[in-house]
């Protein structure tokens, strides 16, 4: 089953990831991605 | 950390009575220590949070394999599959760094021979720490989560935030009316339930699962397949592997 599928039956996730603003984020094309295809929904900064 | 000897104890007697004064003269060293360096003829570096703290004793060869034998409880062969991912988790999810002379075959690490530094990780869990954020990450409307991504530069705590969170998540917050949820942990390098022979030494909460020393791609689809989480949580995501496995 690919994660794609869950996530359609309602699976969510929490990640993390190193940076420390939206720049180092949209630098990460595969994390990008995920944002332009909004699959993440909120950016937690610490 | 409760106590220091949870971590010191695994140092030949000498450094190991040298560091217990040092920590008994400075109080600020327990509750502070983030590291313990040892590099093989140098002195030992304490890391705290805002200074180090350098140890005028240089370990030698000989003490490092005496401590290595300590920390594998004196079969390095058992561990050997630990040593080769370059590290080693101890009783209280602290974690131990090492590195040395990397033996090669067909290009995969089959052994770690001639160690010459060590880096003791304290591990510390914060519960609610992660309580800050959980008004932007529960979606109280549907009873679930938002997909989070929480970001911050090496060492300011995204693993200690996920941690808790997913410890609130798995729990059930009263105050919001949310129900607990089936959490599954894919715990690539073993940092966020610190498993100790089995147990995590960390509080992940009453519905999660862990699989750890997998890749997150392989442990995101193994999870999915056999535990049915609700809600899973990876450390560090950033690979095309892993994107690949989240979307």
């Amino acid at each position: 089953m690919q994660f794609g599928e869950a996530m359609i039956s309602g699976v969510k996730g929490i990640f993390t990831m190193h940076g420390k603003d939206m720049n180092d984020i949209k630098q990460n094309k595969y994390i990008n991605s995920l944002l332009e295809n909004k699959q993440i929904e909120k950016i937690i900064f610490i | 950390m409760q106590d220091i000897d949870e971590v010191i104890r695994y140092f030949p007697n000498q450094l190991y009575q040298l560091l217990k004064n040092v920590s008994l003269q400075n109080q600020a060293i327990q509750p502070q220590l983030q590291e313990i360096r040892i590099r093989v003829n140098r002195p030992i570096i304490l890391k705290l949070r805002q200074a180090d703290i350098l140890i005028d004793y240089k370990i030698s060869q000989t003490e490092i394999m005496q401590t290595l034998e300590k920390l594998c409880e004196n079969s390095i062969y058992a561990y050997k599959n630990q040593i080769c991912n370059g590290y080693l988790t101890i009783k209280g999810g602290h974690r131990i760094g090492l590195t040395g002379t990397a033996v090669v075959d067909d290009g995969k690490i089959i052994n770690l021979k001639y160690i010459t530094s060590f880096n003791f990780r304290i591990a510390r869990q914060i519960l609610g720490c992660g309580n800050k954020f959980l008004e932007e990450i529960i979606n109280k409307e549907e009873n679930t989560i938002h997909n989070t991504l929480i970001v911050s530069p090496p060492g300011k705590g995204k693993t200690t935030v996920l941690r808790d969170v997913i410890r609130r998540i798995s729990n059930g917050i009263e105050e919001m009316n949310f129900n607990g949820k089936t959490c599954g942990v894919v715990d690539e390098r073993g940092e966020i339930a610190a498993i100790y022979k089995g147990v995590p030494q960390n509080d992940i909460g009453i519905r999660t699962d862990v699989i750890e020393n997998i890749s997150k791609s392989k442990g995101i689809k193994m999870l999915i397949r056999s535990m049915s989480p609700e809600v899973i949580a990876c450390d560090e995501i950033g690979s095309k592997e892993d994107i690949d496995a989240i979307r």
